[in-house]
């Protein structure tokens, strides 16, 4: 049992002691938090809290000023967005970043990109790979799309969805990936209770196939619902984690959010 | 040797000029426009055409020329501006500004002709040399024109609303300034001070319908140079350009003066992309 | 790539047209500018992929025009190589100064590139000028043309027909295929495009290239159509003309920019007295497009396609297949 734990925690995604400053101000002072591969890891805390700038830390948006970003027990704190993406590590944003002038497949699509081994020229003069991985990664891209509900408006232009299947959308580009990790920025923003049940079913799908999945929320109930773990941040620092039923009955939280 | 350090000095204050005509825009747009240069060219060349040919008093000459250079910063803001500030695609005006400048360029050029003609003379001066005013009305004049941008960006209400709308025009806006007609205004001060650059400096490079996308080219140099935002840039880098400019064309010929320029601009935005006085932020254009 | 599907038919229909052509007509004239049309066209496809797919905005191909025409005249005439190794040896050598030039200026935001691309083209035609002992000077040079059967004004027409084929076939492939798809998110979004590991400076660099090496092929071509290349045929208006016909034509659309190069080549042969007010007129048409049609033509006809098709406007209702999800993400599970 140990050896199994263990064998996971190597694996995990991993911030520890992080600290983030702009300016005068601490956004993230002295976190550690972990995501393993086949758990739902949420990160919840009011406004100003820190959590997107933590996500941002995570994803290599931002660089950290103290503190380290652990992939699988590599050290990636000075890895780029990119070269973060091609590791695995894919993510998605409080307002979804489509290409809007895409359909939505190719949108899709594009997730596949870090499986890409066809060069330039290669591509110009359609030789078998490229084609080969084009069709594949279109048969792919299109299985989840219809995977995660949106299989009848795959020809649609992007900028043309509304804002719930965008969100879907830019959940089927990182799912098209073969990700390891996935890392959520609020996507239950704007939608309804059923849309957030279906969210819920979608990345429990994620957490069964082994993927870990990092929900950073506002809406707690959604998040104690889904989640195996959670961390809970206030003014950047950790008050509380552990699993949900633990997190969600600590006085602190508690406190942060009534008060809140 | 003293004639080049003059003359290299006088293009500096020149190219600094229209530096700081771009930084004016850039404050309440954020867009450079092509069309920058050709302030000072239309300035140009209405003044000699006025005073040349239809022999208007300089002074009314004057007075036209900057009028004519609001009038072109005013239409060069609704027509290639405004438009593409609302819409989503930002790199658009960088288009719109260019298909406005090229008009404008040929329009002169089928209007005045292609041949650059002598400007006359401001001040009554019979001698040439180093004192010749064509050097040193550039010089002055775009020193005058730093510091007096600066006291009204200080001093003004409406400067002081141009500097609110650079750091974040959606704040601004927020808060209640007419955004549209402060940049509206801010094209118009563009274009006047565009044609007086023009009008200073046109004894140096004559009335040119080319002169527009040349100096609009050194002038963006300058402002590169220098750093976006940054009045002292502006004249700072106007002054390094200019010499560079006015030595190369003194020891290798006239031939080689766009390379130098283009390999200095390169050579910089490499290795420190704001500028010498700019802020780092400046790389999100 | 959705945007307009040709259908082979199509595609076939107008091979066989632009065949045919010269049986069609005997009127050397129109054959000549049928020639420029496609030799505008290989420049004007690739840069196409670099302005239109990748928006990167050079207004400054023409340069590489002009160096891939001098060195074809030099190499080929001057040095007595086989025209096609000249061609050759310009693409080449049009390629290199590409990747010298984009290494620095792809780094850069969208106006400082501009600038920069710009003032290159107004370096190259300066130097044409200036360096009379290579170009010539204002006199300029005589330019090869090539061995039989291309040697005729028909002959030549094929040859640039061939080249401007496989040339827009290569860039078809590329739009179509992943690379295309990296290409846009490029341009519309190079937050999704990173969060994807599109490799950004990397993907503008081999556009630019790629498109200078096409350029200087043109470039040689362009000489032996004109058979005589001065330095006044590279002004730089010319690069800004290319550039207008992408944006009439259309962003990312393959058809688009070849009826900006046909409106391109077509209208200053046609127009004759009106053509010293040809670049007034392309500043303002490039204006009301930006203005008015930001996508250009293409996108417009793209858009009256999708009316036409008469999508059902229903409100989608997002109904997850988890079953099915749960095989496509676990297939990935090797």
């Amino acid at each position: 049992m140990t050896g199994a734990l263990e064998a996971r925690t190597s694996d995990a995604l991993q911030a520890r002691s992080v600290i983030r400053r702009f300016g005068g101000l601490l956004a993230v002072d002295g976190v550690s938090l972990e995501v393993r591969p086949g758990e739902i890891h949420g990160l919840i805390g009011p406004n100003g809290s820190g959590k997107t700038t933590l996500l941002n830390l995570i994803s290599g948006y931002y660089t950290v000023d103290e503190g380290s970003i652990v992939l699988a027990g590599q050290d990636v704190t000075g890895h780029s967005v990119r070269e973060r993406a091609l590791s695995g590590v894919a993510r998605t944003f409080q307002t979804p970043k489509l290409v809007l002038s895409l359909p939505v497949l190719d949108n899709a699509m594009l997730g596949g990109w870090r499986t890409v081994r066809s060069g330039f020229l290669e591509t110009a003069i359609a030789a078998p790979r490229p084609r080969r991985e084009e069709a594949e990664i279109r048969a792919r891209a299109a299985d989840i799309l219809r995977g995660v509900g949106l299989g009848q408006v795959m020809d649609k232009r992007a900028d043309l969805l509304e804002h719930t299947a965008q969100r879907f959308l830019e959940i089927a580009r990182a799912l098209t990936s073969r990700p390891t990790f996935v890392l959520l920025d609020e996507p239950a923003g704007g939608l309804t209770g059923s849309e957030i049940q279906h969210l819920g079913d979608i990345i429990g799908v994620m957490r069964d196939s082994g993927i870990g999945v990092l929900l950073v929320e506002h809406h707690t109930d959604f998040v104690f619902r889904v989640c195996d773990r959670v961390t809970a941040l206030n003014l950047g620092r950790v008050i509380a984690h552990g699993s949900a039923t633990v997190v969600r009955n600590d006085p602190e939280v508690i406190r942060v959010y009534l008060g809140a | 040797m003293l004639l080049v350090i003059v003359s290299g000095l006088a293009l500096g204050g020149l190219y600094g000029m229209t530096a700081l005509v771009y930084n004016v825009m850039y404050s309440t747009s954020k867009v450079l426009s092509f069309g920058t240069g050709q302030f000072a060219m239309v300035g140009g060349i209405c003044t000699a055409w006025l005073v040349l040919d239809l022999h208007w008093p300089l002074w009314a000459g004057l007075i036209a020329c900057l009028v004519s250079g609001a009038a072109f910063g005013w239409l060069s803001e609704v027509i290639a501006v405004r438009r593409i500030v609302a819409a989503s695609d930002e790199h658009l005006w960088v288009l719109s500004t260019l298909a406005l400048s090229t008009m404008v360029q040929e329009a002169m050029s089928l209007v005045w002709g292609t041949d650059p003609t002598p400007f006359p003379r401001v001040l009554p001066q019979e001698f040439a040399g180093i004192f010749d005013q064509k050097f040193w009305l550039p010089m002055i004049l775009a020193v005058l024109m730093a510091v007096g941008l600066e006291q009204f960006y200080r001093r003004s209400m409406v400067g002081k609303l141009f500097i609110a709308m650079s750091e974040d025009s959606f704040a601004a806006r927020a808060r209640g300034v007419a955004t549209d007609r402060m940049r509206s205004l801010s094209y118009v001060l563009a274009g006047v001070l565009g044609a007086l650059s023009g009008f200073a400096g046109g004894q140096l490079t004559f009335a040119d319908f080319a002169l527009g996308t040349a100096l609009g080219l050194s002038g963006f140099i300058a402002l590169a140079v220098g750093g976006i935002g940054s009045s002292v840039g502006a004249l700072v880098g106007g002054a390094i350009l200019g010499m560079l400019t006015s030595l190369t064309a003194h020891y290798f010929g006239a031939e080689y003066q766009k390379t130098i320029a283009i390999g200095l601009l390169i050579l910089l935005l490499v290795v420190r992309p704001q500028g010498l006085f700019g802020t780092t932020q400046v790389r999100q254009v | 790539m959705t945007h307009t599907r040709i259908k082979p038919v199509v595609v076939g229909l107008f091979a066989l047209l632009a065949v045919a052509l010269p049986w069609m007509t005997g009127n050397v004239y129109y054959l000549h500018v049928a020639t420029l049309i496609g030799v505008y066209w290989v420049l004007i496809a690739t840069l196409n992929l670099l302005v239109g797919f990748t928006g990167q905005l050079s207004v400054g191909h023409v340069g590489l025009l002009a160096i891939g025409a001098y060195a074809f005249c030099l190499l080929a005439g001057g040095q007595g190589w086989n025209p096609f190794l000249a061609l050759l040896a310009g693409g080449a050598i049009c390629a290199v100064i590409g990747l010298l030039l984009g290494l620095p200026s792809l780094r850069l935001p969208g106006f400082y590139f501009a600038m920069a691309t710009l003032a290159f083209g107004l370096i190259v035609s300066e130097l044409a000028l200036a360096e009379q002992w290579l170009t010539n000077g204002s006199v300029g040079m005589p330019a090869p043309s090539f061995p039989a059967p291309f040697d005729t004004p028909g002959g030549f027409y094929w040859l640039v027909l061939g080249i401007a084929g496989l040339v827009t076939w290569m860039t078809a492939n590329l739009a179509r295929l992943m690379w295309g798809r990296a290409m846009v998110a490029l341009r519309d979004s190079t937050v999704a495009a990173s969060s994807v590991a599109v490799p950004i400076y990397r993907t503008k660099l081999i556009v630019f290239v790629f498109s200078g090496f096409t350029a200087g092929i043109a470039g040689g071509l362009y000489a032996t159509s004109q058979t005589y290349i001065t330095p006044d045929a590279f002004i730089v208006n010319l690069g800004i003309y290319f550039f207008v016909a992408i944006i009439i034509g259309g962003r990312g659309v393959i058809i688009g920019p070849f009826i900006g190069a046909a409106v391109l080549a077509a209208i200053p042969e046609l127009v004759g007295p009106l053509a010293k007010y040809g670049t007034f007129f392309y500043g303002l048409i490039l204006l009301i497009v930006v203005l008015v049609l930001p996508g250009g033509f293409g996108e417009l006809i793209a858009t009256l396609a999708a009316k036409l098709r008469r999508e059902p406007q229903s409100a989608t209702s997002i109904e997850p297949d988890l079953p099915s999800l749960r095989n496509a993400v676990r297939g990935q599970k090797a």
